[in-house]
């Protein structure tokens, strides 16, 4: 069990669910966050943290949305751990509203 | 050239074939490699004393072979392509580890490997283009031309000069310059011969620790301060003592009372805060060093670099008495890696100085000094010096802007002079580790003050939000830039909080909290799906975990909608866990009991009728005073543990009630009774090590406990821990997901852990690295100890335990070594017959190697002993009649169906709080003995669990949400109410009530049972216990929770000055408690004192192996070695009948080792059945390396009636106890599996 970073990372990575993770468990490349499903507790505290909700708890996640299971897995072993909020990428607030949020 | 060839004409061999054999020899090894000259003929002769023929002879054969070659007029050499068949690989002769330790031979204090880098050598990482660090000084600046002729011309007097020895206390025109010209530029008066010249700072403080420091000198220093002094004084066996620093530097009133031969001091700009130290304090330093007859080393960093104000005079210069050794260095002016410096001693000390330093390294290299002279004499320096002034003072300024400009928050010290100042951020804003990570992504180097050459940072309040920059080797776009990307990196509604000047000396401060705006901010991102007319409650969890989150009920038109945690609480700060995610859902579950309920089926059907309250009373009424009237009050035995941990509803509910009924006494030993009496036999009631402070450690150990599963919210601290340097152990047979982010995983076999601790103290007493001082003032049965501690040498553990030996060693000399270390104990160590003992041996650690002195050193396992409450209040033993008996709750089974002859049998069974046919050991037995039909069962519960299938009356119980009451934690220190947020379903009552109708339908007319809830809190804490100052019952009302009286983490060391909580007051390495026998502790058992178990404790800890894993025959027939750790999504069985959480479980899954598997035609994925000879349970197997070959896991927890088979786990476990407190020995079970 674990929980999934999917698309509406790209392009903001708030990081305020790397605040709230008290395992730190998230990733981050250029443009947004992963989850390393190995450490993820399940704990859910990332989920209310992110301001264009985008994280998901795996069997909540839709048949379309599957892919970001493996695209999680395989990039937290790619890209470095982080623990502390970084500011929001340019554009992260103009991309929440285009999401609705 | 001379080669290593000798020849003995007593050989039968001849000379030349001698030498042949030799030469050969010495290429083959390569030792004379392809292509080296050998010597020429003549010269070989002469060496070896032979005739030039036999060498010509040797050659010539040699050349023929193929292994030389001859070049005319050239010489001979080693043939570049030797021949085929001697081409041999090199084989360097394999050097045998010594046996022995390296730290007996070593003459060091202690070896500073594992405290990190002691020195200022810091290479900036790759990624970092700006960095803040301290120490450099600025390539640009330096004066390359000038340096470059004047080393050339200095090259032409070289000849005389290297070609002999120099004085020792370096060149004398050096010194007289040092002395005529820049002594005067300080006001200081000393002559040429005072002056020794010295590699920098560095090898100035060695030479003052020379010639003071010996074994247990005091030295005072400046705390904070250079961990390289510090480090140094201690290698010489020195101790260091520290004493804060305020805002004028030293604090010369608290200076000891002891003699010390040294006091530290960096007055011109205090490493590490900056801080001047005026001239008052100054005098008050000079005349206190008078009195007390100790030499001054005054380490006059920065001194050349003063922005604001003019250079105060050196202490050398106001000192009358001779007693400062002032040392300066040419580090900031040239560049540290000149390594150049100088001495001033008094005049009484230059001869055993400079003895000293003759001895040491016979004198500098001479091209630098002569140098630095040529530099000094022309003026060079002087303007040198100046134009840096200038430049730096430009930086700083730059600097300062920028940080007003973009960090206005953050408090700066030491900005007025010297090339670092040090920057602190206010209480609520993230720790400098956090800062210097969020930094790097930026490319921008940071340095937390904990990790800049610092050492006794832990004196300054706020250290771990302190940064210590560098500055002046930075240009003023480079300062700029970075201070801009830092800004960028943490941005402003992170860092609020309100201006805090640096309180140097202040007292102690509140713990860490969120930002009031990143508080808001989550919040309204939780409550964005609900309306706003949402009451808020306070309240905390009720479940049996050492983490106890404050709790927010959010209540919507009187319907509880969402529990969420509170971000102001240090510990929950405002996460659960998985297991609480879906708590409020939880409180409207279909399948709630909402009334009494009667069996209307056979016993174990689960078919029930709804009854009223009075009815379900009537009934209750009737039987017992039956059962009372044939065969006694001791033939109705209660059945209760931690389904609920308040104070009133929890472990001692209904103790009062059955005492008062005068009914069997059970013994509630589940979980954590051992590691009770293992604790309190060794240190006493004492809460130990705060788990907050782990955070302050540098080594920890968790032994026994999957933290991220059990104890989730103190691996934070664990986190903070590790983020500044800590190494975390984790010792666990399994590999668990909290082993796998450890930096080491120790794999132990289950039940060995006192071998594995005796081992430990066996190798840290035989390499000395036993605090002698803490165990001869605050320990007892040292001796005892030690001779036992020789019964477990690492051969013989490993062989126990199963660890190799040099793991054995190297976790007891990094544990011993690197303080504060600390163990996190885990109530898994008593799960099998040992696990007492093993207890109180881990226990004994700290105290041995003095971890206990420090903030964030110690063990702790459950620091519930600091509560001040009324046991005797809620339990009431003073009601137990003298020679009731006690039957222990693991033995349920053999309680009920006789095969524990009991008179009066037992005739009625009340279970509350608990679950036993799925957690208690011998699962198959109780299941017979709740089939009995003259049992007469009653089950308090939340659903019908296999427990309550069997019950003939069912009462149903309140949620926490629902109900009252002060919880009790095991992993904290903060008093928490729950306050009751929506009203009781249908007719469920909380525990306490549920006893207050009890005792009105059995006539107990006693005040006990006519008090409420809030009278029955109230009473039950000594409210004026010093440890409950300001924390009133109307307060916790008001804030939910509050923090005992017990320190701080960050100041909390209750320990180090002894102070056990034993008879003695001392740490009971020799227990005084062991000639009593074993006991459970009161809390246990109702609060009775009586009929303890009395059997035999060794008065030191023993190993205890494994009974059923020792070797017997039973592992013939069951192989496989079972443990049954808790799982992750329940809490034992709660919320395992929640499908939600069931799906974040999975299903009953044994992990067994590919090994065990494959013999077995075990697939990942097969359903297999586990058994021995007490019953069985069907799994789906599970292959992974992360058990052991013999060992497999599954959890406890899951519903037995929802797995399979119908039943789980606890059909194979053992109704047996470990060696204290009755505890179980869950973890002692051999099974064997096969597919089915």
């Amino acid at each position: 069990m674990t929980h999934v970073v999917t698309d509406n990372c790209r392009g903001c990575r708030y990081t305020d669910c790397v605040a709230s993770c008290p395992v730190a468990c998230f990733h981050a490349n250029e443009v947004r966050v992963y989850i390393d499903p190995e450490l993820c507790i399940d704990c859910s505290a990332c989920i209310p943290a992110c301001p264009v909700h985008a994280i998901v708890e795996e069997f909540d996640l839709p048949e379309d949305q599957q892919h970001w299971i493996g695209i999680n897995a395989e990039a937290a072993g790619r890209y470095p751990v982080i623990r502390a909020k970084l500011p929001p990428l340019d554009g992260a607030d103009d991309r929440r509203q285009a999401l609705g949020y | 050239m001379q080669l290593p060839i000798s020849i003995d004409a007593g050989q039968p061999a001849t000379l030349q074939s001698q030498i042949i054999g030799q030469l050969r020899a010495l290429i083959l090894e390569k030792r004379l490699p392809p292509g080296t000259a050998v010597p020429a003929t003549r010269d070989l002769a002469h060496q070896l004393g032979v005739s030039r023929n036999t060498i010509t002879a040797a050659y010539e054969s040699l050349i023929d072979e193929g292994y030389l070659r001859t070049e005319k007029t050239v010489g001979t050499f080693v043939s570049e392509s030797l021949p085929d068949d001697a081409i041999r690989p090199a084989s360097p002769t394999e050097i045998e580890p010594r046996s022995g330790s390296l730290y007996r031979a070593l003459n060091l204090a202690l070896p500073y490997g594992s405290r990190g880098p002691s020195g200022l050598h810091r290479p900036t990482p790759r990624q970092i283009d700006i960095d803040f660090v301290f120490g450099r000084t600025a390539p640009r600046s330096f004066p390359e031309k000038i340096w470059r002729r004047i080393v050339t011309d200095c090259l032409g007097g070289a000849a005389e000069r290297i070609t002999e020895y120099g004085d020792p206390a370096g060149l004398p025109g050096l010194r007289q310059l040092i002395a005529s010209s820049l002594g005067p530029a300080r006001s200081m008066v000393f002559s040429p011969d005072q002056v020794l010249m010295v590699a920098g700072f560095q090898q100035g403080i060695n030479l003052a620790a020379h010639l003071f420091v010996g074994t247990n000198t005091g030295v005072v220093m400046e705390a904070p301060t250079y961990r390289g002094a510090a480090f140094l004084f201690e290698s010489y066996g020195g101790r260091v003592i520290p004493v804060p620093v305020d805002r004028h530097g030293i604090d010369v009133s608290r200076m000891p009372t002891e003699r010390v031969k040294l006091v530290y001091v960096t007055p011109s700009h205090q490493f590490p805060t900056g801080t001047t130290m005026p001239l008052q304090r100054r005098l008050e330093l000079l005349e206190w060093a008078a009195q007390a007859g100790a030499y001054i080393l005054e380490v006059d960093y920065d001194a050349d670099f003063r922005y604001d104000g003019s250079p105060l005079p050196s202490l050398q210069s106001l000192d009358r008495n001779g007693c400062v050794i002032y040392l300066n260095s040419f580090s900031r002016s040239i560049g540290p890696g000149m390594r150049i410096g100088y001495a001033v001693v008094p005049r009484d000390l230059i001869q055993p100085a400079v003895t000293i330093k003759s001895l040491m390294d016979n004198g500098l290299p001479w091209l630098e000094q002569a140098s630095l002279m040529q530099f000094l004499r022309e003026g060079s320096h002087e303007h040198h010096l100046k134009r840096l002034r200038q430049t730096y003072s430009l930086r700083r300024d730059t600097l300062l802007g920028a940080l007003r400009e973009h960090l206005p928050e953050a408090a700066i010290s030491g900005a007025d002079a010297g090339t670092h100042l040090c920057l602190q951020f206010p209480d609520d804003a993230p720790t400098a580790y956090e800062w210097r990570a969020a930094a790097a992504v930026m490319g921008v180097g940071l340095h937390p003050l904990a990790d800049s050459a610092c050492w006794l940072y832990e004196h300054l309040p706020g250290f771990d939000r302190t940064i210590l920059m560098g500055y002046t080797h930075l240009d003023e776009g480079q300062i700029r830039d970075g201070v801009a990307r830092l800004a960028l990196a943490v941005p402003a509604e992170n860092r609020t909080g309100t201006m805090t000047f640096m309180r140097l000396g202040a007292s102690s401060r509140k713990p860490a909290l969120l930002s009031s705006a990143r508080r808001q901010r989550q919040q309204e991102n939780r409550m964005s799906a609900h309306s706003s007319a949402t009451r808020i409650v306070r309240g905390a969890c009720p479940q049996d975990c050492p983490d106890t989150c404050a709790f927010l009920y959010h209540v919507e038109d009187d319907k509880l909608v969402e529990v969420t945690g509170d971000p102001d609480h240090p510990m929950t700060r405002g996460g659960l866990c998985v297991k609480l995610k879906n708590f409020a859902e939880h409180h409207y579950n279909p399948d709630r009991l909402m009334h009494p309920m009667k069996r209307v089926g056979p016993k174990g059907s689960g078919q029930f009728q709804r009854i009223s309250w009075d009815e379900a009373l009537q009934t209750i009424k009737e039987r017992w005073s039956e059962i009372i009237a044939e065969h006694g009050s001791q033939a109705i035995m209660p059945h209760a543990y931690l389904g609920h941990q308040g104070t009133i509803n929890g472990l001692t509910a209904g103790d009062s009630f059955f005492n008062r009924l005068g009914s069997t006494v059970a013994e509630k030993t589940y979980c954590e009774s051992g590691s009770s009496t293992a604790w309190i036999m060794t240190v006493g009631p004492t809460g130990g090590l705060d788990l907050e402070s782990l955070a302050y450690s540098k080594y920890i150990i968790v032994w026994g406990m999957n933290m991220l599963n059990t104890n989730l919210h103190a691996w934070k601290f664990v986190l903070d821990a590790k983020a500044r340097g800590a190494k975390i152990v984790v010792i666990d047979p399994v590999r668990t997901r909290t082993a796998k982010q450890a930096d080491w995983h120790i794999r132990i076999r289950p039940g060995t852990d006192g071998a594995l601790a005796l081992g430990l103290m066996n190798v840290i007493i035989a390499e000395g690295l036993v605090d002698q001082d803490y165990v001869d003032n605050f320990t007892l049965g040292y001796e005892a100890l030690k001779a036992r501690a020789a019964e477990f040498p690492p051969e013989r553990v490993a062989e126990l335990t199963g660890i190799a030996v040099a793991d054995i060693l190297t976790l007891a000399r990094e544990y011993a070594t690197t303080q504060p270390s600390a163990i996190r104990q885990g109530v898994a160590v008593e799960r099998s017959p040992g696990g007492g003992d093993a207890i109180r041996a881990i226990t004994c650690l700290p105290a041995l190697v003095g971890a206990w002195r420090h903030v964030g050193g110690g063990t702790v396992e459950m620091p519930i002993w600091e509560f001040p409450t009324d046991f005797a209040f809620l339990c009431r033993p003073d009601w137990i009649k003298p020679g009731t008996r006690v039957v222990n709750e693991l033995d349920l089974g053999a309680a009920l169906t006789g095969q524990m002859k009991l008179d009066p049998p037992i005739q009625s069974l009340f279970v509350y709080n608990s679950n036993p046919v799925s957690q208690a050991p011998d699962a198959s037995t109780i299941v017979e003995g709740l089939k009995r039909e003259d049992l007469f069962t009653v089950v308090s519960e939340l659903f019908i669990t296999d427990t309550a299938k069997y019950a003939d009356l069912l009462l149903p119980a309140t949620m926490q949400a629902e109900q009252l009451d002060l919880m009790v934690t095991w992993g904290h220190l903060y008093l928490m109410l729950n306050q009751p947020a929506i009203e009781a379903p249908g007719e469920c009552v909380p525990n306490a009530e549920l006893f207050r109708r009890l005792a009105k339908t059995m006539g107990f007319e006693d005040e006990q049972f006519r008090m409420s809830d809030e009278e029955l809190l109230r009473r039950a804490y000594d409210w004026n216990d010093p440890r409950l100052k300001d924390i009133t019952y109307d307060k916790l009302k008001e804030v939910g929770y509050l923090r005992l009286n017990v320190g701080l983490p960050h100041e909390r060391a209750p320990h180090a000055q002894g102070n056990f909580k034993t008879p003695s007051g001392k740490c009971e390495f020799a227990a005084s408690a062991a000639a009593g026998g074993n006991f459970v502790v009161s809390v246990w058992r109702s609060g009775y004192e009586g009929m303890q178990p009395g059997t035999p404790v060794d008065a030191v800890p023993n190993y205890i192996p494994p009974h059923e894993t020792g070797g017997t025959d039973l592992a013939q027939r069951f192989p496989l070695n079972l443990v049954s750790p808790k799982p992750h999504a329940f809490l034992n069985t709660q919320y395992a009948n929640e499908t939600t959480q069931q799906r974040r479980q999975g299903e009953q899954i044994i992990v067994i080792h590919p090994i065990d598997a494959a013999p077995r035609q075990i697939e990942n994925g097969s359903y297999v059945r586990v058994y021995n000879d007490r019953g069985g349970f069907e799994a789906r197997a599970e292959i992974s390396e992360d058990v052991a070959e013999g060992l497999m896991m599954t959890n406890v927890g899951h519903w037995p009636g929802l797995n399979r088979s119908g039943t789980a786990v606890n059909s194979t476990t053992a109704p047996r106890h470990c060696n204290l407190g009755q505890a179980g020995v869950f973890s002692d079970n051999l099974v064997d599996v096969q597919r089915v």
